[in-house]
């Protein structure tokens, strides 16, 4: 049987808090006095330090715990949030993770010159002090002894089940059962039903329920605020039992039974539980399972090596006449569809846990640059390969930092040109066919082309007065060493990162999109395929070779008879209900030195509102394309992404569609310019 | 942490020495250790120190032992009755509210009225 270890759940649960704890304080800079924001920081706070003194990350812990005293007397509304506040908690947290990944580190300096900001921010009020464990309780005494007065207030039976991973989230039941008993009159019984055999028994989780009886004066809310920290995942029903004084009278036998009296015990002892009669783990079920992702990518290889083993199935079914081998072939075809499919979704993660890391980078560059910045994010939900993800995160950071550095003025120079003093940037995410587009939006001043041109021409990226297209003019961002910046800071403006960016990108078969207006900002979008691994792709012969088309970007297929080809020739366009489309040759363009079928085909494939023709011998069918990478050697192919194997063991190449339709564009644009 | 003979009043029981410490950081490797010595022995003498600190964990896990125990014919049983940290966590947890007979004996070793 084998555990996940503890120290290592820790570190994930708490890389967990403090992007829920950072979200909560960047959302405070929005409305100091939202109360939900200031409780839920104040609770990632607390679950911080809870569970890291649980794991033993001791100076954690005690650093946590003035930030969340800081945050308890907000709460409490003692002291005001402030943006001060903050911006110390923000750099505390910073802080705190460095002491989740090198707890062994010398922190202590940074501790002090944090925790004085911490103070300073909070108006030297009491954020010292040590770290305060929860108090062993005077429970036995509370719990055993019978009451000796009858107890005031109201009675509530109160049956609650915690999640399984309380304990090893740094939840404490033993703590929340002593603050019931602080507050009255409690009777606490335990319900062990639930708890396995050993041999079945997961030892961080916890099995185990409870049910109170509990007189106090202080309100059902005293009630909820002790189970404030987890009334979201746990099973709770309160239930207010009978009026006051009779059911406070009522208590005292109750606490008396509490009492470990065998007299009383012995009579109501259950049987024996039946050997081997060991009860499932109750409560809710968990709703999700953590993976690791190496777990998932070494899944997704095999269910590679599947669909091509079916693949090679698949041929020598349909070479065989014996029909039950086709019946068995056509099933694992369709299993191993659905397979992949199931694979695919398990892999997607949705974009919005990239997003989020940009309301820090913003609120900071923000401070950096005196800017006054709002960031909108639209379409989080939208979801993409977690490898995607995963690359998509420095080059997403380059462009935010660019449209902010570059595009957004400063307030007075904004307010000058008629403009909100508030500069906008707006992250968004939406899926288009097999693609996702990511855009980055300001409202700056735009990309100046004559100083792009002036700078390119005098880098010598481009000849005096060369005739481009706006498009590639604004692709030019994307060169080496490319750098417009007046003046070198810290953000950007070294011309390092736009390059990397624009490598990152097509290293995801993905493109840049550039668009700028001056005066009204610039939006640069990435559209990326929605997964890297395995795609529906369409199977086409051209001269002797095979080639994958990507099925997602295939509109529609046509037949070009001979007389159309030699009709067409010399100019390579089609006319398509009324619409003129470009078409490549893939013939010529692979010079394979054979003579065309007599019955051609055209593909028609689009990217965006972009469309293209690709001529082709033969259409084989559609075809489970697992992508393979192309060798290093062949890292400067750009007219195919990759390569699969097909079920005969041989290689078929992956047609780049971001490519060919640039292709067609670019010769549609000469075309039409040379009349 | 060694598995020592039974001790004479513990019939054939198997003496299973504990560490001190056994909270939910070392849940895992005190599963295993019990897990180990059932399946070696079928019946065990838990021995904890006078000190030792355990939590709810443990105390599952002890429940979960029973069971085990139970299930396969065999016996788990403390050498002391519980005590300190133990004790507490029993208190706390509410496990000593109306505790049945047997969980009496196993636990406290009460045999009859205090």
């Amino acid at each position: 049987m084998t555990s996940l270890d503890p120290i290592q759940v820790f570190r994930t649960e708490a890389a967990e808090l403090f992007e829920q704890i950072e979200s909560g304080l960047l959302d405070l800079l929005n409305d100091l006095s939202d109360q939900d924001t200031i409780d839920a920081v104040f609770r990632g706070l607390h679950t911080l330090k809870g569970s890291g003194a649980m794991f033993g990350f001791e100076a954690l812990a005690a650093f946590t715990h003035h930030c969340e005293t800081a945050f308890d007397r907000v709460r409490k509304g003692q002291v005001p949030a402030t943006d001060e506040l903050v911006a110390a908690v923000l750099d505390a947290q910073d802080h705190m993770k460095a002491l989740v990944s090198t707890p062994q580190g010398d922190h202590e300096d940074a501790s002090n010159r944090l925790l004085a900001a911490l103070h300073a921010a909070v108006g030297g009020a009491a954020t010292t002090g040590h770290v305060v464990t929860p108090p062993l309780p005077q429970a036995s005494a509370q719990a055993a002894a019978p009451a000796s007065a009858p107890a005031k207030g109201q009675a509530f039976h109160i049956a609650f089940r915690l999640p399984a991973n309380a304990m090893i989230n740094g939840t404490n039941p033993l703590g929340l059962l002593d603050e019931l008993r602080e507050l009255g009159e409690c009777t606490v019984k335990a319900d062990l039903s639930t708890i396995p055999g050993l041999g079945s028994l997961e030892p961080t989780d916890l099995y185990i329920g409870w049910s109170v009886d509990l007189v106090t004066e202080q309100g059902r809310d005293a009630i909820d605020d002790v189970f404030i920290f987890v009334m979201d995942d746990m099973d709770i029903k309160v239930t207010e039992v009978a009026p006051v004084e009779a059911k406070a009278a009522e208590a005292a036998p109750a606490a008396k039974a509490a009492s470990p009296a065998p007299e009383a015990t012995l009579q109501k002892a259950e049987p024996a539980k039946a050997p081997g009669n060991e009860p499932k783990h109750g409560g809710k079920q968990a709703e999700n399972v953590r993976v690791p992702a190496e777990r998932l990518d070494e899944l997704m290889d095999r269910v590679g090596e599947l669909v091509i083993a079916q693949s090679r199935l698949s041929q020598l079914a349909g070479s065989s006449a014996d029909l039950h081998l086709r019946a068995v072939s056509e099933d694992v075809e369709r299993l191993s569809g659905e397979l992949r499919d199931t694979m695919m979704v398990l892999r997607m993660v949705p974009v919005g846990s990239l997003f989020g890391r940009f309301r820090r980078l913003v609120h900071d560059l923000a401070r950096e640059t005196g800017k006054v910045i709002e960031l909108e994010t639209e379409g989080e939900t939208t979801e993409v390969d977690k490898t995607v993800i995963e690359r998509l995160a420095d080059p997403l950071v380059h462009l935010v930092r660019n449209s902010i550095d570059h595009g957004l003025e400063p307030p007075d120079e904004r307010v000058a040109a008629g403009k909100d003093k508030t500069g906008r940037v707006i992250l968004s995410a939406r899926q288009s066919g097999g693609e996702v587009i990511i855009t980055i939006k300001d409202d700056g001043r735009g990309i100046n082309r004559d100083r792009v041109r002036a700078k390119a021409e005098s880098s010598g990226l481009i000849q005096p007065g060369q005739m481009l297209t706006d498009q590639e003019l604004l692709q030019l961002i994307f060169q080496p060493g490319f750098s417009t910046a007046a003046q070198v800071t810290n953000l950007s403006g070294r011309g390092v990162g736009m390059d990397v960016v624009k490598k990152t990108v097509e290293a995801l078969r993905g493109v840049i999109d550039v668009r700028s207006e001056n005066g009204r900002g610039s939006e640069i979008s990435l559209r990326i395929p929605l997964t890297l691994a395995i795609i529906d792709g369409l199977l086409v012969r051209v001269g002797a070779g095979s080639y994958v088309i990507p099925l997602s970007a295939v509109e529609e297929c046509l037949e070009l008879s001979l007389e159309d080809d030699l009709r067409s020739r010399g100019r390579s366009f089609i006319s398509l209900r009324d619409n003129l489309v470009p078409f490549l040759r893939l013939r010529e363009l692979f010079e394979t030195g054979t003579p065309p079928d007599r019955y051609q085909k055209m593909v028609v494939i689009s990217t965006g509102d972009a469309r293209v023709g690709l001529v082709v011998d033969q259409i084989i069918g559609d075809h489970q394309t697992v992508i393979k990478s192309m060798s290093k050697l062949h890292h400067d192919v750009v007219t195919f992404s990759g390569a699969t194997i097909l079920g005969d063991g041989g290689v078929a190449l992956i047609l780049d569609v971001t490519h060919l339709v640039a292709v067609g564009q670019y010769q549609e644009a000469h075309l039409r310019a040379a009349g | 942490m060694t598995v020592q003979a039974a001790q004479p009043d513990a019939g054939s029981a198997t003496k299973l020495a504990l560490p001190a410490s056994m909270s939910i950081r070392e849940a895992v490797n005190t599963r295993e250790l019990i897990l180990a010595a059932l399946q070696e022995s079928g019946a065990i003498l838990l021995d904890l120190p006078e000190d030792a600190q355990v939590d709810l964990s443990f105390i599952q896990i002890i429940e979960a032992s029973r069971r085990h125990a139970l299930s396969q014919g065999g016996s788990v049983a403390l050498a002391q009755p519980a005590r300190g940290s133990l004790l507490s966590t029993l208190e706390r947890a509410g496990l000593l509210t109306e505790m049945a007979a047997e969980d009496q004996l196993f636990w406290l070793h009460r045999k009859e009225a205090a």
